[in-house]
């Protein structure tokens, strides 16, 4: 296992360098000079010019700069708003909770809908739950989470005003932007359960099973589902960045403070070191998942853990 | 569109050459209305000062106790310190925490002053220099009285370099000093004439100079003013909210000397114009600017719905031409595009006609507009044509000009998402059928200023708001060119004599003459192609009632009520 753990750092430790390159240079990608660009229209003086690229550290060379920002990040320090000169790192640690927040509802909604549609799809394929639900799926992979969030907010806020249109604040804000954004989720769950429980009820090993006289529920639970979840673990995993990211949209919809909302307001304000540090944050997420989701499958699967030992 | 936008403070040129112009045009005025009328802006000044009568007359009978109130609003603040805010969402909420020492209000299609925090005023000959009278009844929230030494702080405040001020300081121009002639008697002084600064005083918020020694920085984040609404909390990413301050009695008297009927106010962040429309349909806030203009026209004449179109001084959205770039230096070439521009059609097709048609470089009620000068370039596709041939660009068989074998071609270097994208691809639609062939290159702001600075283009995006028509000389100067905003690359000496004239001139009918006559001589250029009156457009839930504008379009409160 620990084995296991070093290897896989050494893969995302290159990939973290990579990312923290790309931020770096968001900097430099934009078109002009970065102190004129922040500096337009202000009157600046050269002398104030030149004591902002200063300041910014681009009278340095390249590389040089590159070494100050890693340095810095190494103490949290993720640099100040050029919009509210507040450090960023507070900026995003009070967004942060309600982000996380959405993205864990939205996962849980996505499991209490795709797991039931999903097994009762793979334990009776063909009859018309299955049927139901496959439509159900297709629709939810079909459907951009963002339009099906404006259908929502129309029909049950607006229409019958049943929920509020504004994610904040109170428990059934959060059920709207939840629904929308763990929707399509939860059909790809619903899909992939499915298909692997009737793919397992074709394998020798559960007519084993029946032959000992376990009951259709004992043979779900010990044999079909252990079996079939396994890669719904990994898509779960591999989908808590898309859902993350989703977050983005949802929350400029609902109005919900996060860091999604954050973003946009970002990059429409150009407010460079908050945008630089979103996009570091989520792709540190995105690789941090990655590596708990490959440890996972060790936990849920004996034969990969074996392969670990014979590797 | 909305974004929280940063402002400058003026131009370049002016600090580096030491001049007296204060060019004070700022990236926040030139920009803010592409939240503030960003999408749409509608209406006229009789439209709107018949709404605030009948809103006016509702309010007087109005009774029972005071209810709270949201207001969308489109950015997150940058700070709450009025002085260093560059956002126009945060000169909303200082409008409610703060008083200025006079109000400018809009009145019968024009605009007044009305005493505020100052009883009387006095301006020298020279406009140098403001005498201001001030109100001896008056408390800040944290309880200390307002007196002279309050104007001196808010003043000096604005200028010390640590307050980073995004907009302010420029509007305050030249400032050299305030004096306390006696404890309620201040005496503010400029370097050099400053005619623009009665205009301007009206949207300083007067701060309280107890609170900005206690908390430092810190003020950014614990307004303490005058006004109608204390501060109450402030939730990154959420809300704003204020409440009532039941000991006010020194509003303004055209809208409501005494406390408001409102009991709090909670301006809640809404970027999106969808969320900002859906939430006013549940009733979830209660007033919203900047709305799709697709959302407006679904509800403008419903019942349900008030629908607020207010005119606003300042530069309509117009399209700058470049003077000195062929084939624009031709002024022949140019005034074919403004004959060749059909208004009506944008605004129709783009905007659902929520906007009025602009036809010269003041709104109607910004002073120096001249209602003479009115539909003088009307769109004339005959008369575009005739100018054309006269430059000697004549129509070729595939119905394009060209000239000695050279197409008529015009770069037009749009500013990519800044509301001018639906409108520049119109405008080469329409002047292909002129027979001009338009390239338009999206580019990004603020990059996109290098470019411009350059003479890169034919053809580029404008607007601009201020209370007073002295932003013309930061947009027009000859020192502007290739540092300012000065687009057109336009120079005329006579021009710049007669704005700096205008603004060391204190009587007000004689300053609006000259600008009258500035305004004729820009016409007469033809280096701007007015599009439509920046405006700003609101929507309120019909249960609001009493909601009163400054004459740059900002919501007062003050006698608002549920």
């Amino acid at each position: 296992m620990l084995n296991l753990l070093a290897r896989r750092l050494t893969i995302a430790v290159p990939v973290l360098f990579g990312v923290t390159i790309l931020v770096f240079l968001i900097l430099h990608l934009i078109p002009g000079d970065p102190a004129q660009i922040l500096l337009f229209g202000s009157r600046p003086t050269p002398e104030q010019i030149a004591h902002l690229r200063s300041q910014l550290g681009l009278d340095q060379p390249l590389p040089v700069q590159y070494l100050a920002y890693l340095a810095r990040l190494a103490h949290g320090d993720l640099g100040q708003s050029f919009i509210t000169n507040r450090p960023v790192a507070e900026e995003i640690a009070q967004r942060l909770p309600d982000t996380l927040e959405l993205t864990f509802a939205a996962m849980l909604v996505a499991v209490l809908i795709g797991m039931p549609v999903g097994i009762v799809g793979g334990v009776r394929p063909g009859s018309w739950a299955d049927r139901v639900g496959s439509g159900f799926a297709v629709l939810g992979v079909a459907v951009p989470y963002f339009w099906f969030a404006l259908v929502l907010v129309l029909i049950f806020a607006v229409d019958l005003h049943l929920l509020p249109s504004l994610g904040e604040g109170s428990w059934d804000s959060l059920i709207l932007p939840a629904v929308s954004l763990g929707w399509g989720l939860s059909a790809i769950i619903a899909r992939l359960l499915r298909n692997n429980l009737v793919e397992i009820y074709r394998q020798p090993y559960m007519q084993v099973a029946r032959a000992k006289g376990l009951t259709e529920r004992m043979i779900l639970y010990r044999h079909a589902l252990k079996n079939a979840l396994i890669p719904v673990v990994t898509i779960l995993g591999l989908q808590f960045g898309n859902v993350l990211s989703g977050a983005v949209v949802v929350e400029v919809i609902f109005g919900r403070p996060g860091i999604g909302s954050y973003l946009v307001q970002a990059i429409q304000a150009k407010d460079i070191p908050a945008v630089q540090s979103i996009v570091l944050l989520i792709a540190v997420v995105y690789i941090v998942i990655n590596l708990v989701v490959d440890l996972a499958y060790g936990l849920l699967d004996p034969r990969i853990r074996l392969s670990w030992v014979r590797q | 569109m909305g974004a929280a936008m940063r402002e400058g403070e003026g131009t370049n040129a002016a600090r580096a050459r030491g001049t007296e112009a204060r060019p004070n045009l700022t990236r926040r005025r030139f920009m803010g209305l592409v939240g503030a009328a960003g999408g749409i802006a509608a209406g006229g000044g009789g439209l709107a000062a018949f709404l605030e009568a009948c809103s006016q007359g509702a309010t007087s009978t109005t009774s029972g106790s005071p209810q709270p109130m949201t207001m969308a609003v489109f950015q997150e603040p940058d700070t709450l310190d009025p002085a260093a805010s560059g956002l126009i969402t945060v000169g909303t909420i200082s409008r409610c925490v703060f008083d200025s020492l006079v109000w400018s209000l809009p009145k019968g299609g024009s605009t007044a002053f009305s005493p505020g925090l100052a009883t009387s005023w006095e301006v020298s000959p020279d406009a140098t220099s403001y005498t201001f009278h001030l109100r001896q009844d008056v408390k800040f929230h944290d309880g200390t009285t307002f007196d002279a030494n309050a104007v001196k702080s808010t003043f000096d405040h604005i200028v010390d370099p640590n307050t980073k001020s995004k907009g302010a300081a420029s509007a305050l121009g030249p400032y050299k000093e305030t004096q306390v002639v006696d404890s309620h008697t201040a005496k503010v002084v400029f370097e050099s004439p400053n005619a623009a600064f009665m205009n301007e005083v009206a949207g300083f918020s007067i701060t309280s100079p107890a609170a900005l020694q206690k908390y430092g920085a810190d003020f950014a984040k614990n307004p303490v003013g005058t006004g109608p609404f204390k501060f109450k909390e402030y939730v990154v990413g959420q809300h704003v909210t204020v409440e009532r301050n039941p000991d006010y009695s020194w509003g303004p008297a055209p809208i409501r000397s005494g406390p408001a009927l409102l009991s709090e106010i909670t301006f809640r962040i809404l970027s999106d114009a969808g969320a900002r429309f859906n939430a006013l349909q549940t009733g979830e806030v209660h007033f919203a600017p900047n709305l799709n203009p697709q959302d407006v026209a679904s509800v403008k004449s419903s019942s349900q719905y008030r629908f607020y179109q207010v005119a606003s001084t300042g530069m309509p959205w117009n399209i700058m031409i470049n003077a000195q770039r062929p084939p624009t230096d031709d002024i022949n070439v140019r005034k074919a595009l403004l004959y060749a521009t059909d208004q009506q059609a944008i605004i129709k097709t783009l905007y659902f006609g929520l906007h009025t048609a602009a036809d010269q470089v003041f709104t109607p009620i910004t002073p120096g507009y001249d209602s003479a000068l009115k539909g003088r370039y009307t769109h004339d596709a005959v008369k575009a044509g005739q100018l054309l041939d006269q430059a000697g660009w004549t129509k070729g068989s595939n119905g394009m000009r060209q000239k000695g074998g050279q197409p008529l071609k015009l770069t037009f270097i749009n500013i990519s998402g800044f509301g001018f994208d639906d409108i520049s691809q119109l405008l080469q639609s329409q002047y292909r059928d002129a027979g001009i062939q338009v390239d338009i290159s999206d580019q990004s702001f603020p990059a996109v200023g290098d470019a411009y600075n350059r003479g890169d283009h034919n053809l580029a995006d404008f607007f601009y708001y201020d209370v007073d028509p002295y932003f013309v000389r930061a947009i027009f100067g000859a020192d502007q060119i290739a540092h300012g905003f000065n687009w057109e690359h336009y120079a005329n000496p006579q021009l710049d004599a007669l704005v700096d004239r205008a603004n060391a001139t204190s009587d007000a009918a004689a300053r609006t003459r000259l600008y009258q006559q500035a305004n004729s001589i820009i016409e007469d250029a033809a280096v701007i192609i007015p599009i439509y009156n920046s405006d700003g457009l609101f929507v309120g839930s019909s249960k609001l009632k009493g909601v009163q504008f400054t004459v740059n379009a900002t919501p007062l409160f003050h006698g608002a009520s549920m």
